[in-house]
């Protein structure tokens, strides 16, 4: 066996093997039942009769059997109540055997992960479908968001969008719906905030508010808003419907310690972000202009070789920039 | 007794757990417990004066990490899509799935389930994609795992069409 000594092999059968239950059934070509052993019982497979057709005696085997691959792997397979068994099937010439494993634990690990996975799509998708109405419950927020409703400071970086010169916004001609050309805008940009870990926190005018940060990531928060906002730009570059020619949005990026949690607004629970990098943000992007990504020196100094994108810049009219070391965004060529 | 082997396919979170739970125990919970893998029910129904043994393979939900393997559905005498009814792209999901189910097992009956109907306001299937499933010759229904609504008939609308 694979050239192993034979203690090893004695350990890996009493431990590996035994620790696991195994189980087996052989079944023969018309289906039914040659032989059986091991530790059927835990599997709920009892009683069973030899020389009987398997299909009546394991459900879930009907309509498997005689297998028509060489071999089948059911990862985890729930029978009875809570055992879950790891079920092989392969075939040799005159019969098919059925091997089972209990994997109740590994199952256990992977749900684990699985849930989260699935919990965390659900939310973005909630999130993309509702701008600001984020965070429905407070056990999502605990549980996902890892924000503790009564506030908390945690180091973030803001990320704030201005959509300008959008065609038919400022029309006030009864056939356009700005409304409806703002929600477009927003619901286009919005999966590029998503889909890298960031939170559309709200919208206000024709403005949109995103926080990087709040989920956990492998990439540091300025680094998360930076690609966030390179995928923006390169949107309004393309200029796919609902993108209009004209439209140009403008970025600024922002980053250090704020005061998060969850205000009770109405019936539900609102996300809230306070601090300085968040009036930073607002009042810088209130003076930048279209096709321009700004950040400061805290998302500067988070950036990674995102860096050699950035060059030294200053902007007019805000009263702030005197004291502010800013970066503006020019794309390697 | 007839055994018919019967999968519920869909995304994730689409309800094809509780669909089987609701069909088999009467019982719904609002608390999403995923599904990794598969898991095996079964309920004996009585089709136009024939007792069926039905097999339900429930399946986890098609994602980009856990993809169905197609071996599963050997064996199948019909099969259930579960839509979300409230998340249009889960119709998507179904129309890849179907086709991907028929290249490994072939024609066999399956009917369209739109769950989910008691979130009526949140609603995102449209006419036109009830028309492309008319279009296709699809059997849809509407249900709800919370409510019960039309669950009991989806199930035996599709074991009369398996007959
Ligand atoms: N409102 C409403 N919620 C439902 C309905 N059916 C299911 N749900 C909820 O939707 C979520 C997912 O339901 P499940 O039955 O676990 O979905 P699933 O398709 O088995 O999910 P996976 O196993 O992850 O693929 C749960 O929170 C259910 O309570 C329904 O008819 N109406
Ligand atoms: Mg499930």
């Amino acid at each position: 066996m694979l050239n192993l000594p034979q203690p090893i092999v004695t350990f890996l059968c009493s431990t590996v093997v035994r620790d696991r239950f195994p189980a087996y059934l052989q079944v023969t070509k018309n289906g039914d039942l040659l032989s059986y052993g091991g530790a059927c019982d835990r599997y709920g497979l009892n009683p069973l009769q030899l020389h009987q057709s398997i299909d009546d005696q394991i459900f879930f085997l009907a309509g498997l059997l005689p297998l028509q691959e060489a071999a089948m792997h059911i990862p985890f397979l729930q029978l009875e109540d809570d055992i879950i068994a790891e079920v092989h099937l392969f075939a040799e010439e005159q019969h098919d055997w059925v091997v089972f494993f209990d994997a109740t634990s590994e199952n256990e690990e992977h749900v684990l992960i699985q849930q989260k996975v699935n919990d965390l799509s659900l939310l973005r998708r909630k999130q993309a479908r509702s701008l600001g109405h984020i965070i429905q419950s407070e056990t999502v927020a605990e549980n996902i968001l890892d924000i503790r409703p009564a506030g908390e400071q945690k180091s973030l970086s803001i990320l704030v969008i201005k959509c300008c010169n959008i065609e038919g916004l400022d029309d006030k001609t009864a056939t356009s719906n700005p409304l409806k050309i703002l929600d477009a805008y927003l619901s286009a940009i919005s999966p590029s905030i998503l889909d890298e870990g960031g939170l559309v926190h709200q919208n206000i005018g024709n403005s949109i508010v995103a926080v990087f940060g709040v989920l956990p990531s492998t990439r540091s928060s300025s680094m998360q808003a930076i690609d966030a906002s390179v995928r923006i730009l390169q949107l309004f570059e393309e200029r796919q419907p609902p993108i209009g020619p004209s439209a140009q949005c403008a970025l600024v990026v922002t980053t250090g310690m704020v005061t998060i949690g969850l205000l009770q607004v109405g019936f539900g629970k609102t996300l809230t972000v306070m601090g300085q990098p968040m009036d930073v943000a607002v009042n810088l992007n209130e003076h930048s202009i279209g096709g321009t990504l700004i950040i400061d020196k805290l998302t500067f100094d988070g950036l990674d070789q995102r860096q050699k994108s950035f060059r030294p810049a200053s902007l007019a009219g805000s009263f702030m920039t005197e004291s502010l070391c800013l970066y503006s965004y020019h794309p390697l060529q | 007794m007839l055994q018919k082997k019967i999968c519920m396919v869909g995304a994730f979170a689409t309800g094809k757990t509780s669909l089987v739970a609701r069909y088999v125990q009467g019982i719904y919970s609002d608390k999403y417990q995923t599904t990794v893998g598969v898991k095996i029910d079964k309920k004996v129904v009585t089709v136009a004066g024939q007792e069926l043994n039905l097999i339900l393979w429930d399946i986890h939900g098609e994602d980009e990490f856990q993809k169905i393997r197609m071996s599963y559905l050997r064996g199948s005498a019909a099969y259930i899509l579960v839509v979300d009814g409230t998340r249009r792209d889960t119709l998507g999901t179904v129309f890849q799935l179907q086709a991907k189910v028929e290249d490994t097992i072939g024609k066999v009956p399956f009917i369209t389930i739109f769950n989910k109907y008691d979130l009526s306001q949140d609603w995102e299937v449209g006419e036109e994609d009830l028309e492309e499933l008319s279009q296709r010759q699809w059997t849809y229904c509407m249900g709800s795992a919370r409510t019960g609504l039309g669950v009991e008939e989806c199930f035996t609308k599709l074991a009369q069409m398996m007959l």
